[in-house]
């Protein structure tokens, strides 16, 4: 039976017990900070928010949660931008971006263990020293937590089929407080480090224990239960490489050259942007981002061709071969470098293995902020969803060649995670509104198109869950049996 | 109990399903991937070998009764055409008698009453008292060798050095006649020293044996082989692959002999033409501008293959002691015909996908289409639309039993497929097709 | 409530007169699975417990909804099966039906450029197989023959021969419909999503395949039935048509064509199976090279039986090879597959070799027997998976010994102490010596996965279908699972189905309590394939022990 807790305060001596008093947050500036992100999520207040260091200290949170049946809401980077860590209910946002232990590398088995705090950047940097390296999305803000990111399912530069879901095991508490592991990790409950260090198993095995919970719990907003320590797939640092580059007038143009690229396996990283984006990336800051863009091909695809320790001659000469007769089949000519752009070839090559660290994000040097939508899809129609993107943005008088595109290859080219950015100034209402309109503009003529919303956040919860049958009643019902009482990010997803 | 021979297979199927399916290392489509005629038209597994092996092994341990359950077991048992596809998948993979096992079902079924179907029966009592499968007079038999001189052996005042043995239905199928009379003319084209029953031929009997009715097959079996002593034959020649299996596994087999210890030697038609073409002795002087596809007749294919006798036991590890020699369809007669095929000038051969040991039958064997015709009927359909996939226009075969009830499955899908017997080609090849 | 005539009634009324059975005779052949020692030990208890009441074969998702939703009026057990080939697909009680989903067997898609395939639940992967050969694709081969129902085989379990490359089951499996045990139909991934094609999983939110799949095995039926699922296509560089010679079981397969190599890699320097720790551990060393190279489509360590069984012609040649020594010992087997272009080919072909060289292997030459009999006459088989069920040919009865999933170390591990616990008993208590020996106490089947990220093992042994031997076969067998808990191996998480949440549960985790919340959450009349899924309430522990005795 949950005790009625009278006062803010009555929650808070409780939280003191757990954790030091600094750690435990109501002043209403700092609550201000995690009310918020960059997305168009509506602002929220928390009512309290604790800095937890361990699991142990996420464990009893939760458990005092439950007893008295306050929402919590869990996040893990400094920056948000989806709206993931904005609780819905109020509640305990209980913050693990101080949680930076990199518990564990192992070279041998291709895995780094590292706690929910852990930057992109902290892990590269570590990683480096063993000649190894985590599978980077595009780009990612300095301050983005890995786990974050993974468990959100940020696409990843590689087109690998193999490096694509990366979670191995992951130590969570689970919506009741109880701390559970999963995969080979749940033969014991001892520290994870521990249990590779210790007990007969290098925590390879991700299935299980019950149900395959490095699927489940991704993309559930914190909903099934919170990561607190994860060991995911880490690959070594190429000894040879280079990147190769197409250019092309349209999307159109793109599909079956890539399509083609990636069933040959050319490369172990791919990516396509438009001019605007990559202009984005690469300017310095917002004034060069028009020069650069004009300079671009429209379409701009990157292959990342790599070699390691064994003949990396040899290696990468197979792919020059099959790279000309990728260009000799299209008729398109491979380039190393785009000519009036001296920076692509640095700024791509940090771009690969590092995130955005040098000084502002670069999604937002244009105009401060950057609103983006994104779904999954078969390259093939891609275009056409281009063409609904580019009508949303022309109905609500956002210029064309100022939205981004992004399409990065998932498993080989099955899958495509497709993006397209809208920048705006923050400061400028006009703008904003421009931009929170064309999102929605955007997102539900792609939903009536087929585009495939595979992550969900803000609007597009009901947008997509109005969609597809018993899909969200299932998930509600899994949740009910994890979590009785709805205790982790009530609301998230609906439920 | 004839299921007790075949208990320790029957017990031993490990359930996989590879009975089920084509070789699978064979499969070339989705659409072509089976090879049960009894299990797509019947659907539940029971109808499938892994299915029979489950019968007989409820039949040995009492979990299922002949009383109890007669109706539904003879259907399973008797509504397929024991065509040893299964067997063949089989055998790949294990070593267990499935073949075996489906014939014991049969045996048994017999022995206790049951068995055969009416319709078996039928045929049975007809070659009691006419000699045939057809109920037609005995004297009728040899009326498609008439005014064509060919040596009536039965009379015992002449000798030969093959007996060409027609077979009833070859005898007396309307229609069917075109085959010995072919065959005749070639023979003799060919030089050939050949003789025939007449009107003495007695079925072989096969068809007994086939639907388990061991008895009556051992009547008509130990008739021709006294036939075919008293007029020394030594190599008997037939077109019908029934008569031809009968002959040349089921005569050793009844009499715990190997084929090689039979006192004659017996050939198919096609393997015999192929030995005259080889020799010289036929040749092919006409186009036969045709693209055509070749059906293997069951008992000519992976049931083709000489019998070896075996007594003995299975010991440790379901070794067989002495060691048993199975066949696995690996020498059947599959490239006998494809050898004339492919001899005949301007004839294009185009395979079906499931051809050899993993063709899919025709339906009608092993008492199906007498006792199930609509089943025999879907089977032929299923062979027909095969066929049409090849894009050829004719389906070739060297069978009696095949080319019937081809004709019904392409008369029940309304198909222009022809079907034509393989003698019908060498005929035109030879120039012989006018007379 | 029990399957009654009216219910029977009701489930024709479905799915059409001729498409529903309570026959016994017709039934007989859905009673028993004799692959495993523990089948035939449960065979002997359950008696004709395991015929079911009923089999019923639907024609569509809706039939399968209306069948479900009758079994739950009528309180009545359900068991949805693919192929059947599975222990789980077969009743433990009284008026169990079975869903048969032989009508449905359509590829309804089959998707060349997104490398996917849409199917229903009795497609077998031979038959999608050759279907994605036309198009320069191919599915990946499972050890159990491509026989099988390909959804049922990615819905379970499912380990395969070029795993190297595709994962196991769990990893090819993208959209599914599934008709949960109440009767309710949900989608997963895009294909939950109005005109979005069916050609992705990952959500939309949680992927629910984490809810489908279950840890290594699934909810063994026990979470309702799959009616529909896309699945993954990989790239194949090789001929169109599976290339053989010969006829029925003297039929081999010889060159793949110009776009494939096969290599035999041996270490011969360490003593079989006196040394045979070593052996795996140089093959572990092997295979994490490789993995680091990226090289390979195949990369597997054959043990003996695997050798053995899957080149044999007959019975009798198995035996005969065995006291001919061909395979003296342990093998690797690499597969190298030009999906780039030749020159990568050579390129994996010079890394193959300096890696064996590194480790202190050799390759195994053309004119050993080992390469003859194996490369000549079985290895395509990896690629095709034509050979079935043949691990049951040395005494037509097999089981797996010991099994792991985890690193490739921890496997080499794993198969080293299992082993060494068949070996004491056979040495010091003689269990196993009516087995086929060596091969019950002797090698591994390692299986490195995803370029080696991971990896999974088996070990086998040979009884006869003799119960005693079947008895002997299971205190080895739980001989080595009770030595996998005592070590607090990785093999613990593993071994969770049915009774052996309640035994195990509480050693990994607690995870029963969450199961079985999920189970009365979805089953609240347990009527999904309750035999075999977990009960949905916690067991007492004689309850649990006496099924465990059973099952």
């Amino acid at each position: 039976m949950t005790t009625q807790i009278t006062t803010i305060n009555d929650v808070v001596a409780l939280l003191k017990e757990v954790v030091d008093d600094s750690r435990v947050i109501i002043a209403p500036e700092e609550l201000e900070e995690f009310s918020r992100d960059t997305s168009f999520c509506t602002a929220r207040k928390p009512d309290i928010v604790v800095k937890a260091l361990s699991s142990q200290e996420v464990s009893e949170i939760v458990k005092l949660a439950n007893e008295h049946g306050i929402p919590v809401t869990p996040r893990s980077s400094k920056f948000g931008f989806y709206g993931a860590g904005i609780p819905e209910q109020g509640g305990i946002v209980i913050d693990m971006s101080g949680m930076k232990k990199i518990r564990k590398v192992d070279v041998r088995n291709r895995w780094v263990m590292f706690e929910a705090g852990v930057t992109y950047g902290e892990l590269q940097q570590e990683l480096k020293k063993h000649g190894m390296r985590i599978l980077n999305p595009l780009l990612p803000h300095n301050d983005k937590s890995v786990i974050s990111s993974t468990l959100e399912r940020e696409p990843k530069l590689t087109s690998k089929h193999h490096l694509d879901e990366t979670i191995f095991t992951m130590e969570m508490v689970m919506p009741t407080g109880e701390i559970f592991h999963t995969g080979s990790m749940s033969i014991s409950p001892d520290a994870p480090e521990k249990i590779s260090d210790e007990l007969p198993s290098d925590l390879c095995n991700f299935h299980g224990p019950g149900l395959d919970w490095f699927r489940l719990v991704p993309g559930s907003l914190g909903s099934f239960g919170i990561v607190t320590v994860m060991n995911a797939k880490i690959d070594l640092i190429p000894k040879n490489q280079k990147v190769v580059y197409f250019g092309f007038d349209s999307l159109d143009d793109c599909v079956e050259p890539v399509y083609r690229a990636l069933r040959k396996l050319i490369g172990d990283e791919c990516f396509v942007l438009n001019s605007r984006y990559l202009a984005t990336a690469l300017a310095t800051d917002a004034s060069e981002i028009n020069r650069i863009s004009k300079i671009l091909p429209n379409y701009i695809v990157a292959l990342n061709v790599t070699a390691g320790d064994w003949f990396p001659e040899d290696k990468i000469s197979y792919q020059d071969e099959a790279i000309k007769e990728l260009s000799r089949m299209f008729m398109i000519q491979p380039m190393e470098t785009i000519p009036g752009v001296p920076e692509v070839e640095k700024v791509i090559l940090k771009m690969l293995y590092q995130p955005c660290d040098d000084g502002d994000y670069w999604k937002f040097r244009a105009k401060g902020a950057s609103s983006e939508v994104f779904f999954l899809t078969q390259l093939q129609r891609a275009p056409e969803f281009l063409k609904a993107i580019k009508k949303a943005a022309a109905e609500n008088n956002f210029a064309a060649d100022e939205i981004g595109i992004y399409l990065q290859p998932k498993q080989n080219g099955r899958a495509f995670h497709m993006e397209a950015a809208f920048s705006y100034d923050p400061e400028n209402p006009a703008e904003k509104k421009q931009v929170e309109d064309i999102f929605m503009a955007a997102s539900e003529s792609l939903l009536n198109k087929g585009a495939f919303f595979y992550r969900l956040y803000g609007p597009w919860v009901d947008m997509v869950y109005s969609r597809t049958g018993n899909l969200q009643g299932t998930l509600k019902r899994i949740k009910k049996s994890l979590d009785p009482k709805n205790i982790l990010s009530p609301g998230k997803l609906g439920f | 109990m004839a299921l007790e021979k075949i208990e320790y297979d029957a017990t031993h199927c490990q359930r996989c399903s590879t009975c089920k399916w084509s070789h699978l290392w064979e499969v070339k489509s989705h659409r072509f991937a089976r090879n049960c005629p009894s299990l797509v038209y019947g659907k539940f597994d029971s109808y499938a070998a892994q299915g029979k092996n489950d019968i007989a092994t409820g039949l040995l341990n009492g979990e299922l009764s002949w009383e109890e359950n007669k109706d539904t077991l003879l259907d399973i048992i008797y509504r397929c055409p024991v065509c040893a596809a299964c067997d063949v998948s089989c055998k790949r993979v294990m070593d267990l008698d499935i073949i075996g096992v489906l014939d014991a079902l049969r045996e048994e079924a017999c022995e206790k009453g049951y068995g055969p179907l009416p319709a078996h029966k039928e045929f049975i009592q007809s070659i009691m008292n006419y000699d045939n499968v057809w109920k037609q007079p005995r004297s009728r038999r040899a009326g498609w060798a008439k005014k064509m001189g060919v040596k009536d052996l039965s009379k015992g005042d002449e000798t030969a050095e093959v007996l060409y043995y027609v077979g009833c239905t070859y005898a007396y199928k309307p229609g069917m006649d075109s085959v010995p009379k072919n065959t005749a003319v070639i023979l003799k084209r060919a030089g050939v020293d050949f003789g025939i029953l007449g009107a003495k031929e007695i079925c072989c009997g096969g068809i007994a044996d086939n639907v388990g009715d061991k008895k009556s097959f051992e009547e008509i079996a130990k008739k021709n082989l006294e036939l075919f002593e008293k007029i020394g034959a030594k190599l008997i020649v037939t077109n019908c692959p029934g008569c031809f299996m009968t002959f040349s596994e089921k005569y050793a087999k009844m009499q715990n002999i190997n084929t090689s210890d039979l006192p004659y030697k017996v050939m198919h038609s096609t393997q015999y033409i192929e030995q005259l073409i080889n020799e010289g002795k036929i040749k092919f002087t006409e186009n036969v501008d045709m693209q055509v596809t070749w059906h293997d007749p069951c008992h000519l294919g992976r049931r083709g293959e000489p019998y070896t006798h075996w007594e003995g036991k299975r010991v440790q590890f379901g070794l067989t002691e002495p060691h048993r020699e199975m066949n696995r369809g690996v020498d059947g007669i599959y490239e006998a015909p494809r050898n004339i095929l492919k001899a005949i000038p301007g004839l294009k051969l185009v395979e079906m996908e499931r051809i050899k040991e993993y063709a899919w039958c025709c339906g009608s064997g092993g008492g199906a289409k007498s006792a199930y015709p609509d089943f025999a009927l879907a089977t032929a359909k299923e062979r027909i639309e095969e066929a049409e996939a090849t894009g050829s226009g004719t389906i070739v075969t060297s069978c009696p039993w095949c080319e019937s009830n081809l004709i019904d499955g392409i008369d029940g899908i309304d198909s222009n497929m022809k079907v034509e017997d393989i003698l019908d080609l060498v005929m035109k090849a030879m120039g012989e097709d006018d007379e | 409530m029990a399957f009654t005539e009216v219910a029977y009634k009701a489930l024709k009324d479905i799915v059409g007169e001729d498409n529903a059975t309570n026959d016994p005779a017709l039934c007989q052949a859905y009673s028993r699975v004799q692959w495993l020692p523990g089948g035939v030990l449960q065979r002997e208890k359950c008696g004709t417990n395991m015929r079911p009441a009923c089999v019923v074969m639907p024609g569509s998702t809706e039939e399968v909804q209306s069948i479900i939703k009758i079994a739950n009026r009528y309180s009545f057990p359900f068991i949805p099966r693919g192929s059947g080939f599975t222990f789980q697909a077969f009743p433990t009680q009284d008026g169990t039906i079975v869903i048969d989903p032989k009508r449905m067997d359509q590829i309804i898609e089959l998707n060349e450029k997104d490398m996917y395939a849409v199917i229903e639940p009795y497609v077998s992967f031979v038959g999608l197989q050759a279907e994605a050969m036309k198009h320069g694709l191919y599915t990946p081969t499972p050890l159990a023959g491509s026989q099988v129902s390909c959804l049922a085989n990615y819905s379970w379990h499912g380990a395969y021969g070029n795993s190297w490359i595709t994962g196991i089951g769990a990893q090819n499996l993208l959209g599914f419909e599934l008709v949960l045990p109440d009767g309710e139909i949900v989608r997963s991934g895009s294909m939950a999503c109005p005109g979005a094609g069916d050609f992705w999983n990952d959500g939309p939110g949680p992927d629910l395949r984490g809810f489908l799949r279950g840890g290594m095995f699934g909810h063994a039926g026990g979470i309702g039935m799959v009616t529909k699922i896309s699945c993954k296509l990989w790239q194949w560089a090789g001929p169109e048509v599976f290339p053989t010679e010969g006829n029925a079981n003297m039929k081999f397969s010889g060159s793949l064509g110009e776009n494939w190599r096969w290599f035999m890699i041996k270490f011969p320097q360490y003593k079989y199976p006196e040394e045979e720790k070593k052996e795996l551990e140089a093959s572990a060393e092997l295979f994490y090279e490789m993995g680091k190279a990226q090289i390979a489509e195949v990369a597997t360590h054959l043990a003996q039986q695997f050798l053995y069984t899957y080149s044999s012609v007959t019975k009798k040649d198995l035996h005969d090879n065995i006291k001919n020594d061909v395979f003296p010992h342990s093998y690797c087997v690499v597969g190298l597959h030009a999906k780039t272009n030749t020159s990568q080919l050579d390129y994996e072909e010079k890394v193959l070799k300096a890696i064996v060289e590194k480790v202190g292997g050799v390759f195994v030459e053309e004119d050993e027997p080992a390469y003859q009999v194996w490369i000549k006459r079985a290895a395509n088989e990896w690629i095709r998976f034509g050979n079935a069920q043949r691990l049951a040919r040395p005494s037509d009865n097999f089981s797996i010994g010991s099994s792991n999933v985890d690193s490739i170390d921890s496997i080499v591990y794993e198969i080293s102490e299992s082993n060494a616990i068949g070996r004491k008993a056979l040495e010091e208590e003689g269990l196993g010596k009516d087995f086929v020996q060596p091969l019950s106490v002797n090698g591994g089947w390692i299986s490195p996965q995803e370029y080696g990220y991971w990896c999974l093992h088996t070990t086998d042994v040979f009884p006869e279908q003799a119960v005693d031997q079947c008895n002997q076969a299971m205190e080895i067998i739980g001989r080595c699972a009770k030595s996998q808990f005592e070590r607090n191996s990785a093999a613990k998480a593993i071994h969770l189905l049915g009774p052996a949440y309640d035994m195990f549960g509480p050693m990994v985790c607690n995870i029963h309590h969450y199961v079985k919340a999920i189970k009365r959450e979805f089953d609240p009349n347990n009527v999904s394939n309750p035999g075999y899924a977990t009960t949905p309430d916690v067991m007492p522990e004689e309850e649990w022990k006496k099924m465990m005795g059973i099952l």
